[in-house]
């Protein structure tokens, strides 16, 4: 095998490396197809040792493949795409800051697993989401897809859950709430998950406009939600929007609102692209 | 690094799937290379797109997806 020998001639005159399954097992493995580097490389830093798939005969290629078999059958290597082995090292790091922990604990046991997964996505959509408006950008796109990818798994709900963690509503509404129990008469686990379930389901009685609303939209759904609070005896509504677009949206709207219900009193936040408003009834 | 993980860039997910005998059908989705009506499922029951490819876990080769929950459910079991 031609191309199989100068694999190994090349590992060894040039990386002083051998081919072979400890090659696998004693350093990380990466695997690219591109044009910019060599068959073989060698970072000693790292000690990763990666194969461009795009440089390697047919024979190279077929020994990597079997190579890499065996270090994923015998030495229970994962084999994992890097922007997701990224998003993993990233999610561990949110998750062991102290503000996670303290999330995560208070609410693993309290809340249904199903929504206790979407709680613990929304940490991290929220992480990206600071982290993207500290630097100065607000990475609409990604944070997008990854709200995306919380619907597919756990729908409108889990949007919700979303939406409010971000919000804030887990630390001023939620855990509150649970705090009543054994301190109220009455006040059970059962009646908890009750109305936890409500503020869950009316994305904790606040309004939070979407980017592809039109200006009547907003106006509609505000409108609505004063409805639905009222129904609940809630004598406000919050309005969240972020990015330019919705600030103005909004604030061509809030007028409007006030002039439908003259008694109300409005407090306005504002700042980098991000909007709040509440909206109380005396 | 996370520790035991062989990664790969994007670009080389054909390839990888092919060192396991893997390919990707008309609409995208995997499939076994000599059985190509036989899409790969995950272990949630779900055919699995290359756009969705995230890499392949020991336990009777299971396919993971790179959407966040499934890569946070990764996260607990490596």
């Amino acid at each position: 095998m031609v191309g199989l020998d100068s694999l190994e001639a090349f590992i060894k005159a040039k990386l002083n490396l051998t081919l072979n399954i400890k090659l696998f097992s004693d350093n990380h493995i990466h695997v690219e197809n591109n044009d910019n580097s060599e068959k073989i490389e060698y970072d000693e830093g790292t000690k990763t040792v990666s194969f461009n798939t795009k440089n390697l005969s047919q024979p190279e290629k077929e020994e990597l493949g079997r190579l890499l078999k065996i270090a994923f059958e015998k030495h229970n290597k994962l084999l994992l795409e890097e922007k997701s082995e990224e998003t993993i090292q990233n999610l561990r790091l949110e998750e062991s800051s102290e503000e996670s922990i303290s999330v995560l604990s208070y609410f693993k046991d309290i809340i249904p697993p199903e929504d206790y997964e979407s709680l613990r996505a929304s940490l991290y959509v929220d992480s990206v989401f600071k982290k993207s408006v500290a630097e100065g950008e607000l990475s609409g796109d990604k944070i997008y897809h990854l709200k995306g990818d919380i619907i597919k798994k756990h729908g409108t709900r889990g949007l919700n859950i979303c939406k409010i963690y971000g919000a804030g509503y887990f630390d001023t509404m939620i855990r509150p709430l649970h705090e009543l129990i054994g301190k109220v008469p009455d006040f059970t686990k059962e009646k908890f998950d009750e109305r936890s379930n409500i503020i869950i389901k009316e994305s904790a009685f606040a309004v939070f406009v979407q980017g592809q609303w039109s200006v009547y939209r907003v106006e509609a759904e505000i409108k609505e939600k004063i409805k639905i609070n009222l129904g609940y005896g809630i004598r406000f509504v919050n309005i969240h929007g972020i990015g330019d677009d919705l600030v103005e949206k909004i604030k061509r709207v809030i007028p409007n609102i006030e002039n439908a219900y003259p008694n109300i009193e409005k407090t306005l936040e504002e700042s980098v692209g991000i909007i709040f408003v509440k909206l109380r009834f005396p | 690094m996370i520790k035991d993980v062989i990664t790969f860039e994007a670009s080389a997910k054909e390839d990888i799937l092919s060192f396991f005998d893997k390919s990707v059908d008309d609409e995208g989705l995997i499939v076994e290379k000599d059985n190509p009506s036989q899409r790969v499922i995950t272990l949630e029951g779900e055919e699995i797109s290359l756009k969705e490819f995230a890499g392949i876990k020991r336990g009777s080769e299971i396919f993971i997806k790179s959407d966040l929950i499934s890569l946070m459910n990764l996260s607990d079991h490596i």
